[in-house]
């Protein structure tokens, strides 16, 4: 879990710490996705939008 | 359920001596129900006597209305008798990204913290680093020196302050932590020592507040006595 040990040590976490916020990242985007709202990632520069779909 | 944090005593101005209190993690119904049946009644009485108060001064502009209406409530102590705390806990009683904290003491509702760990900071040297976030903290009216003298307890905001520092600490956020301000509370989150980042336009202009870790570090070794 290489990617796992990258991203803590990038957000200055603990790997549980990690994965509990990765969980509640999870939760509050299908909380507002049950909300009828949408998600996008957006590239100002190259004036790209594209929507996120969870699985 | 709620889990016991701990046992403190408190000082109580109106007893003169020191109160034994409970700090749980987890707001449950039947603090709700405390919160609506001993808060909520005297919060109603006075955001209703301010409101009329300002009727009364047939205020024509409606910004120069609104702001004294704010100020009225502010000094009556009651700038939040409109928060319905069922309907801003229940929603998230199980979530991950929570937290609700509440205070008891022999039975009443004390005070009652709602943290949200999903949140970035927003101080230059800490930007975007995750925080605890304090969506609302509220002690009782008896507790409130602009309803009660003496009050009940003091030093509930020291408390529950601590203890959210206590969790940015455990979620690994190293005692990070922000928060809006009502007017009545900024002396005080200023005097517990966190950086004052002025008003907030996308949140009815309160003022947001920020601990960096160093300043919750200092915080915690001295949290002062209001």
């Amino acid at each position: 879990m290489l990617v796992l040990e990258r991203l803590a040590e990038r957000r200055g976490l603990t790997k549980s710490a990690l994965l509990r916020q990765a969980l509640r990242l999870y939760e509050s985007i299908e909380r507002r996705l049950d909300k009828g709202e949408r998600l996008f990632l957006e590239n100002l520069e190259k004036r790209e939008k594209m929507e996120l779909v969870l699985v | 359920v709620s889990d016991l944090l701990g046992e403190f005593d408190l000082e109580s101005p109106l007893e003169g001596k020191l109160l034994r209190i409970e700090i749980f993690r987890g707001i449950e119904d039947p603090h709700l129900v405390g919160i609506e049946r001993q808060w909520m009644p005297v919060l109603r009485a006075r955001s209703a006597l301010a409101a009329l108060e300002i009727k009364q001064r047939q205020i024509a502009d409606d910004g120069a209305r609104f702001q004294a209406l704010q100020d009225a409530l502010q000094d009556c102590g009651a700038p939040d008798g409109h928060w319905d705390w069922r309907q801003k806990v229940l929603p998230v009683a199980q979530s991950v990204a929570h937290a609700s904290f509440v205070v008891t003491c022999a039975g009443h509702i004390e005070a009652a913290m709602l943290c949200d760990l999903t949140r970035r900071a927003r101080i230059a040297a800490q930007q975007d680093e995750l925080i605890n976030y304090v969506d609302y903290l509220a002690v009782a009216p008896w507790n409130r020196p602009q309803v009660q003298s003496p009050r009940k307890l003091r030093g509930l905001g020291q408390l529950l302050i601590a203890t959210a520092v206590s969790l940015s600490l455990d979620e690994g956020f190293k005692g990070r932590l922000g928060l809006h301000s009502l007017p009545q509370s900024e002396t005080f989150y200023a005097e517990c020592g966190m950086t004052n980042l002025g008003p907030d336009k996308g949140y009815s202009n309160l003022k947001y507040f920020e601990f960096t870790d160093e300043q919750a570090e200092a915080f915690l070794t001295d949290p002062g006595t209001n």
